[in-house]
């Protein structure tokens, strides 16, 4: 009989750790796969009287197998709600499936959205447990991100995952274009952050691009401390701008030498800042180090001859110079936004005088005092040395 | 009533060893004559004698002796003219019953109390064959047979040493099947053999027709279901397992033969992981590991990650089974429940059916549960993909009886990821790994070196001692 009770009470424990188990684990929360609805990217535009108008594209999983095709592979709905939060229980209420978050790639703030300040969305960025905090965060320029969310994505399923693959190979350090990152940087004093730019419209005729051969398109927007867009830099200043902030990672760059063009691919690209304070002044020497091996050699030089090959890298360090000065120049006067972190150095290195100038930080930017070293090294010549 | 001892008539011992062998169709009572007075009484028992023994050992030695005294006869069949390898007497009853059983030839005559017993045993038994369960790419192809005296002989052929002892025991008061305990002296841990012997002395029972009624009554929790006893087929195997120290049981009439006291890891390790190289059993081995734990946790990962956590997942690869579950009439759990059962029955049938129809079974399987379950919309194919997966890692395990717990938990871990999700999972992971810590075989840890922990036999699980030297032994 004690056996039977034993038994018995075994089981009873049994059952009672199950049901606190289940009690622990909050609710029944599991979900079929069929009842979710894949959101891969999201959409934020300005709407009128302080809304938002949240746009989703979300996946469209029957159109992708086989039998599909004649259906778009996702869907965008819309709505305008009071925050972020807000937006998301109304847009579930269009949705026959539960919103899930986990791969949202990818987040598109428009154009007015972002000139007009992102302060307010940057709480839930980080904050839903649910949201995939590694998503990308791009600026769709002239044209709201709903537009580009309901575009096709050309070679792949979405204009999301496009976007994210563009960026993907262009040589910008992956980290730095999450909208943790963004928020990240934004809560630092001493510098400000910046943000890849997609252009609306580029995929109008998904099968050939030959009718318009566009030029590339690189940009990236700046934005001041309260988080909004102040200016634009494109092509050689964008890239210029990223070197010089750190998000570059390896780059091919070309310059003019001796009157013809060199291309070098650039890797392990480093910028180094060393900050100074002379009595009110600021002076900040940034210097630029990379290696390359030559991809194209259109010039006369004999890449063999040690002179030759230091004549290239001379030019290169004078023409990457030059432009970063007018860069800079640019943003100090122009832009007045410090994304290249010359606060945080100072921060750094004179923690004390950093607190008296933290408050003005943005007043004191412009007047800087830049000096740029650049010192790039030819690594390797290529597969052929002379012509 | 039955007299306990021989008389010293022959007409009464005959009169009394046919009541006991009554009914007994297939004992054979033989008299030789000598002027035809009767002058031996030949006992043996038809199919267990070999009949040319019988005939040139006993029979003709006995027969052709015609210028004894009669006096002397007695003195004559304990001395002399039986031709056999081993003889015994006894004025038993009972013993000459039993040696009868046994394939003895009990030889009786006037006027003496005492029987000769002479072994003529030769009843038919298999040839040595390759083994059927625990297959090997390398190495010795022998395996047990159901003769105890056969196995005992593949031992000592490996293990020539008399180190190595072979007490015997009978058990089964039915059966009184023979019991070998086998270890090599000075190597086995004399607490262990001691152990082992009062187990099996302990065991009173009917009978032992396998190894396994052995090894249920002597194991240290009958109710885990983790095998905690080895049972092995292959005498290179065992041999192996005797110089490590371990203790062997060999029982007659079975293929099977138990090693004890074993390890979780031994359940991983084959044969040939010895002759193989060692690079490539370490790369072996790994794969089983991986195996092993997909073979528990496989459909219950499943179940939790696309059901509770798909942001562990890969987008595209989240898309690709939403995609494929677009038209799933029924729950993930229930669909893995659903196949994972098809796929049990399958096994099940695999083993029991005919084996004309073997191939219709496979193709049952393969096309009606494996494609049409899918073509028609009933389960979605990475459930299909998931359970085959699962069984190949289930298989992959060398030890069959150690698959088997995997397989019994698999379905309880596959309750708690449909119900808990990955919480679920570790959870269940975690209570057999405390279960594991706790179990016992024949006194000894069960997880060695991982737990307790033994720093420099950790190489070991993973890899395999090479036989060259190799660090400190």
């Amino acid at each position: 009989m004690t056996k039977m009770k034993r038994l018995r009470s075994q089981l009873s424990a049994a059952i009672m750790f199950a049901v606190l188990m289940g009690i622990t684990t909050g609710c029944w929360d599991m979900v079929e796969p069929n009842e979710r609805s894949i959101w891969v990217g999201t959409g934020l535009d300005s709407a009128a009287g302080r809304k938002i108008d949240l746009s989703a594209q979300i996946a469209v999983p029957r159109a992708l197998g086989e039998g599909g095709g004649q259906q778009e592979p996702y869907m965008v709905k819309s709505t305008v709600g009071r925050n972020l939060e807000d937006c998301f229980q109304k847009l579930q209420a269009k949705l026959s499936r539960r919103i899930f978050l986990g791969h949202r790639n990818a987040v598109f703030v428009g154009q007015e959205m972002a000139e007009k300040s992102m302060k307010r969305l940057m709480d839930e960025f980080g904050r839903n447990p649910r949201s995939n905090i590694r998503a990308k965060l791009f600026l769709v320029k002239g044209a709201t991100a709903k537009s580009f969310l309901a575009e096709s994505g050309g070679i792949e399923y979405f204009s999301t995952e496009k976007a994210i693959r563009q960026t993907r190979f262009n040589g910008i350090n992956d980290k730095m274009t999450t909208m943790i990152f963004f928020k990240e940087v934004l809560q630092r004093d001493g510098m400000r952050p910046l943000m890849q730019v997609v252009a609306a419209g580029t995929e109008k005729n998904p099968q050939s691009e030959a009718e318009e051969s566009e030029s590339s398109h690189r940009e990236i927007a700046l934005f001041n401390n309260s988080a909004a867009a102040v200016g634009y830099l494109q092509e050689e200043e964008a890239i210029a701008a990223l070197w010089a902030a750190g998000y570059l990672k390896d780059q091919m760059v070309t310059e003019t030498v001796n009157g013809q063009e060199v291309t070098i691919d650039f890797h392990h690209m480093k910028r180094t800042l060393k900050s100074k304070i002379a009595g009110e002044n600021v002076e900040v020497k940034l210097a630029l180090r990379a290696q390359g091996i030559v991809d194209e050699n259109d010039t006369d030089l004999n890449l063999f001859s040690y002179s030759d090959m230091k004549q290239v890298e001379q030019a290169f360090n004078q023409r990457i110079e030059q432009q970063m000065n007018i860069m800079i120049k640019k943003v100090q006067q122009k832009y007045k936004t410090d994304i290249f972190g010359f606060g945080e150095d100072i921060h750094r290195r004179y923690p004390k005088q950093w607190n008296q100038m933290k408050g003005n930080w943005d007043e004191r930017f412009p007047k800087v005092k830049v000096t740029v070293i650049s010192s790039i090294t030819i690594r390797h010549i290529g597969e052929r040395g002379p012509k | 009533m039955e007299k306990t001892l021989l008389s010293q008539s022959l007409k009464e011992n005959e009169q009394n060893l046919r009541d006991v062998f009554h009914l007994c169709s297939d004992i054979v009572f033989r008299y030789t004559y000598n002027q035809g007075t009767p002058e031996f009484l030949i006992l043996y028992l038809d199919g267990f004698v070999d009949m040319t023994v019988l005939e040139q050992s006993i029979l003709r030695p006995l027969m052709l002796n015609r210028n004894a005294e009669p006096d002397t006869m007695g003195k004559m069949i304990r001395d002399s003219f039986v031709f056999t390898g081993q003889t015994k007497t006894s004025n038993q009853v009972k013993d000459v019953v039993d040696s009868v059983l046994k394939g003895y030839v009990a030889i009786l005559t006037e006027g003496e109390s005492l029987a000769l017993l002479a072994d003529a045993a030769g009843f038919d038994k298999r040839a040595i064959d390759e083994p059927k369960t625990e297959k090997a790419s390398q190495g010795p192809r022998d395996c047990f047979t159901e003769a105890l005296r056969t196995n005992t002989m593949l031992l000592r052929r490996r293990i020539t040493t008399p180190r190595l002892k072979m007490e015997s025991f009978k058990l089964g008061e039915l059966t009184s099947t023979d019991v070998v305990l086998a270890y090599v002296e000075d190597i086995a841990k004399p607490g262990l053999i001691e152990e082992v012997r009062k187990r099996l002395k302990n065991i009173s029972t009917q009978g032992i027709l396998d190894a396994a009624y052995i090894e249920e009554r002597i194991q240290d929790r009958p109710k885990s279901p983790f095998p905690q006893i080895q049972k092995t087929e292959r005498p290179d195997t065992t041999a192996s397992s005797l110089i490590e120290g371990k203790v062997a049981i060999l029982v007659d009439c079975t293929p099977t033969v138990l090693i004890l006291p074993i390890n979780f890891w031994a359940g991983f390790q084959s044969a040939d992981d010895y002759y193989e190289r060692v690079d490539f059993v370490f790369a072996r081995r790994l794969v089983r590991y991986v195996m092993m734990f997909a073979s528990l946790t496989l459909p219950g990962l499943y179940i939790a990650l696309t059901t509770y956590h798909p942001d562990l997942l890969p987008g595209t690869l989240f898309i690709s089974i939403g995609e494929a579950r677009e038209k799933s009439p029924f729950p993930t759990i229930i669909e893995v429940l659903i196949m994972e059962f098809v796929f049990e029955g399958l096994q099940e049938a695999g083993i029991r059916m005919p084996s004309q129809i073997g191939p219709l079974v496979s193709i049952v399987g393969a096309l009606v549960v494996g494609q049409a379950a899918v073509e028609a919309n009933i389960v979605s194919a990475p459930i299909v993909i998931v359970v085959a997966l699962t069984g190949i890692a289930s298989f992959v395990i060398p030890r069959y009886a150690f698959a088997i717990p995997l397989r019994i938990l698999r379905f309880a871990i596959i309750f708690l990821a449909g119900i808990y999700g990955m919480y679920g999972v570790s959870i269940g992971v975690m209570a057999i790994m405390i279960h594991l810590v706790t179990l016992q075989s024949i006194g000894e840890s069960y997880l060695p070196p991982i737990m307790p922990l033994i720093r420099r036999r950790l190489k070991e699980v993973l890899l395999r001692p090479p036989h060259w030297p190799w660090g400190k032994p």
